[in-house]
């Protein structure tokens, strides 16, 4: 074999594609924009949503309640979600690779149970929220039939939500494993045999 | 640090190391279109990074542990590590020298057989990154540094070796 330098001297020399910088700039544009946008969405939805309450409910104390209620859930869903993807976007790359590899698993491993708890807790209260400003709403219709109407958005709501949550979890566990595996497989080669 | 100072010292840093980065890319990897991605995806961590850089350690240093761990992060979503081939950059110019363009070769094929944290290690040496500086990278110690280094030197060696005695 040739000697390193050699080695290096080859390796230094060899060609390689040539890339500009407007491509970085281009790509540093798009970064993390399709996120905010969907965020941005999110709450602009709940706007309206809002709009939609008190012109369609009116005013009553009950239905500034349930909004109150409705709008404190979503926002916290939305808001956490939004701190998260912005989490991992700001981990810090340019800590040691032992430091790093340690923190992206536990980023990775961590928040999850943390974050679905959290999640249905706020999701209750998006719920409650709902019902009380169907609650609000003065209507003719049989109690039992009102009842059933709680019970039926109700369900609506947090089934279409345990959906998501499953769908998004299988998600991430297809789109971290191979990540997981190979950080994995770094910490172990990393600290094989740390002196 | 402003705007214009943050755009200044990207744009320097860009035009500095982006042959080096690009090298280890493609030391790590093996597709052209994935060095763009991983190279892209790096200098967007460093872009962000940089106004937390202070000046704690070499800009070089703490550009290659950007470099370094977003490689270890990017995700070969379509290939296991065992299929890691040799491939060279088909729209670059060839090498004017035939027997230096074989070595080279040979060299990418036998920095693929190496495992992806040997393989980083190694991308760091050709660049000429002393130990110290690769320990401080990686966050392994010296002497770590140093015995890994051996052992890749004797695996590239062999494979070198087992290849050109086939060949001949």
């Amino acid at each position: 074999m040739a000697p390193l330098e050699e080695l290096q001297q080859i390796w230094r020399h060899q060609p390689l594609a040539e890339m500009d910088l407007r491509r970085t700039w281009d790509a540093l544009d798009q970064f993390g924009r399709r996120q905010h946008i969907i965020n941005t969405l999110k709450l602009v939805l709940l706007g309206f949503e809002t709009w939609f309450c008190f012109t369609q409910f009116g005013l009553s104390p009950l239905t500034v309640c349930g909004q109150a209620l409705f709008i404190a859930g979503a926002l916290n869903i939305v808001l956490r979600d939004w701190r998260n993807q912005a989490g991992i976007a700001r981990m810090d790359f340019s800590t040691p690779s032992v430091h790093f590899v340690n923190r992206a698993l536990a980023r990775l491993d961590g928040p999850n149970d943390g974050m679905r708890k959290r999640l249905w807790r706020n999701l209750l209260v998006v719920c409650c929220g709902l019902n009380l400003i169907i609650y609000s709403r003065p209507s003719a219709s049989a109690p039992l039939l009102r009842a059933l109407i709680h019970l039926g958005l109700s369900t609506m709501l947090l089934g279409a939500a345990a959906v998501g949550v499953r769908l998004h979890a299988q998600r991430c566990r297809l789109e971290y494993r191979p990540i997981r595996k190979q950080l994995l497989a770094m910490k172990l080669a990393l600290q094989e045999k740390r002196l | 640090m402003t705007q214009a100072e943050r755009e200044r010292i990207f744009v320097q840093l860009f035009e500095e190391s982006r042959a080096g980065i690009r090298r280890l890319c493609y030391g790590y990897l093996n597709s052209a279109s994935e060095v763009d991605d991983l190279f892209q995806e790096i200098m967007t961590n460093v872009w962000n990074a940089l106004p937390s850089f202070r000046g704690d350690s070499k800009i070089t240093t703490w550009l290659y542990r950007i470099a370094v761990n977003t490689a270890i992060i990017h995700q070969r979503k379509h290939r296991p590590a065992e299929e890691l081939r040799v491939v060279a950059d088909d729209r670059a110019t060839a090498l004017q020298d035939l027997e230096q363009r074989q070595q080279l070769e040979l060299l990418h094929r036998a920095i693929a057989q190496l495992g992806d944290r040997d393989r980083l290690i190694v991308t760091l040496l050709l660049e000429g990154i002393s130990y110290k500086e690769i320990a401080d990278i990686t966050g392994i110690s010296v002497n770590y540094v140093g015995v890994k280094i051996v052992r890749i030197k004797q695996e590239l060696e062999q494979f070198m070796m087992e290849v050109t005695h086939g060949a001949a």
